[in-house]
């Protein structure tokens, strides 16, 4: 695979983060209580966020590391999808009610966005690996 | 060399075009598989809503409507609640056709514990209930106790737990099979039960508008008709002879949802249609453009000894690996798509939806596969019947 593909594929894994940070903050936004109190899901809220940002920023990274800081930062956008699928409702919990907005948009869309930031985030590691 | 590679080193080395291919496939079968689980979701809705409600009538209030619409509050699981003196249930049994009758209880709760969205709780008369019994007996099987409460699939609190409803605290001691319906979301509890959340929410100063002991109010009666009676014309005999009610006939709660099921799956076939039409015409024209520009290198294989049937075989062989790898990809990301927004399709379309089980998905994501093999292999097949006339010589003439 050329490192063309490799960074590629890393940059959608990115383009993933950056859509998943900004939706959660508007479009994909948790739960919040009437009275403005925080919701159960605000923590979960959050995470996804700096994962979003994160998973953005290694994506983008790639486009400049070199030798082994590529399978590195490869590696950590695996790990950053992974935390993406279990964020929210794993290492953190979310609302208890099926009909809630977090349990209706905000967990199956990170759940999603996990996984096909994890699926390409695979494929760029093991770009980078075949090619050292 | 076995006959899979050469079909397969064609396509790695033209890893744009061959990526191309296998996209408009899996966009294919993305469509089929998507569109035909949300078809049958719908329709297993549908179905299981039919199999829920074993009235033919429900009786409530006449001013039920102007607080809740009752189709929304059956069918969506709206929260409402409204009351009516229990001395209509004995002007109820003075009309002829009536087989059974079961009276239920309304109220909803303002935040329960569990959640932060309101929850509908339905008290049951056990002695008589016919609409939910059956259903409780499957999942539960036995009977309530006084202050003990069974919870729809979709609300979070689980058997052991408790909920906590106009701060009182109701055990929670069995779950209910999921209907893909509003039911789903509700909180099921004997009549005694409901009476005393009904002092619990009067004591906390909410405003039921109800009058009078709760003990002598019900929601809403359901009712089963009478073999050889007209359920319309039962419904109708009520609103005439029993004053400020209201008759519901649940057969046409259903036609509505019926109709309205009707005009999605309409929509979804269309769409599918018009998807697989315009991916065939691409597909046919990728592989004519295909066919022209490897021209000489089918001359080539020609003159090194492969037949023409080969030729054609090499070509099938590689539209087929495009077609698995398509198909596959198209009904995995169906599957990621679909399956973790059930709840929100769910609620925007305003239909009961219950997903098939695992064993009709693998059935459907097969046919979703075969078919578009069947369809790559179709395509290629023209493109395959072109290569047979295909003069090597005069190829390789035309090249120079």
């Amino acid at each position: 695979m050329t490192r063309k593909i490799q960074n590629l594929l890393s940059a959608g894994a990115g383009a993933i983060g950056l859509v998943t940070a900004v939706g959660v903050k508007t479009f994909l936004r948790p739960c919040v209580h009437a009275d403005g109190s925080a919701a159960p899901c605000a923590g979960a809220g959050q995470l996804i966020l700096v994962l979003g940002i994160l998973l953005a920023l290694a994506g983008a990274g790639m486009a400049l590391a070199r030798g082994r800081g590529r399978t590195i930062l490869a590696g950590g956008l695996l790990l950053l999808s992974l935390g993406l699928v279990l964020a929210p409702g794993t290492l953190l919990p979310v609302c208890g009610m099926a009909e809630m907005t977090c349990r209706l948009v905000t967990l199956p869309a990170a759940l999603v966005a996990g996984v096909l930031a994890g699926l390409l985030s695979l494929a760029a590691l093991i770009g980078t690996i075949r090619s050292r | 060399m076995k006959a899979w590679k050469l079909p397969l080193r064609n396509l790695t080395r033209k890893a744009g075009r061959t990526t191309a291919l296998i996209l408009l496939v899996a966009f294919q079968a993305l469509a089929v598989f998507g569109g035909s689980m949300v078809i049958g979701s719908l329709r297993n809705g549908l179905q299981s809503l039919e199999n829920r409600m074993g009235a033919d009538i429900i009786v409530i209030p006449a001013s039920a409507r102007s607080r809740v619409n009752p189709e929304s509050l059956f069918l969506q699981g709206t929260t409402g609640y409204f009351y009516m003196s229990r001395e209509k249930m004995d002007r109820l049994e003075a009309i002829e056709g009536i087989e059974k009758m079961s009276p239920q209880l309304f109220l909803a709760s303002l935040r329960a514990s569990c959640c932060s969205v309101p929850v509908q709780v339905i008290g049951l008369d056990q002695e008589t209930d016919f609409v939910v019994q059956p259903w409780i007996a499957e999942s539960y099987g036995k009977r309530l106790e006084s202050g003990e409460v069974l919870v729809g699939s979709r609300v979070s609190a689980g058997p052991g737990e408790s909920i906590r409803i106009y701060n009182e605290n109701c055990p929670v001691v069995g779950r209910l099979e999921a209907t893909g319906t509003g039911l789903d979301t509700a909180v099921y509890c004997t009549m005694e039960t409901l009476q005393k959340l009904l002092d619990a929410a009067r004591a906390m100063g909410h405003d039921l508008q109800l009058s009078g002991d709760p003990a002598e109010q019900v929601s809403a009666v359901y009712l089963k008709v009478r073999d050889g009676y007209d359920a319309e014309k039962v419904t109708a005999d009520i609103n005439l002879h029993v004053r400020k009610v209201e008759a519901l006939q649940t057969r046409s709660m259903f036609s509505s949802v019926s109709d309205s099921l009707k005009s999605v799956s309409a929509v979804v076939i269309w769409l599918i249609a018009a998807i697989w039409l315009l991916a065939l015409i691409i597909l046919l024209i990728v592989f004519a453009m295909m066919i022209h520009e490897r021209k000489r290198e089918f001359g080539v294989l020609r003159l090194l000894g492969m037949s023409r049937g080969m030729l054609g075989g090499m070509v099938t062989g590689e539209a087929l690996i495009c077609g698995l790898a398509g198909s596959l990809l198209g009904v995995g990301l169906a599957l990621l798509l679909l399956l973790p927004f059930t709840g929100l399709i769910e609620k925007s379309l305003g239909l009961p939806y219950l997903l098939p089980g695992a064993g009709t998905l693998l059935l459907l994501g097969g046919v979703t596969v075969l078919l578009c093999l069947l369809m790559s292999a179709l395509a290629s097949l023209g493109a395959a019947a072109r290569l047979s006339r295909v003069d090597p010589g005069t190829v390789l003439r035309e090249g120079n």
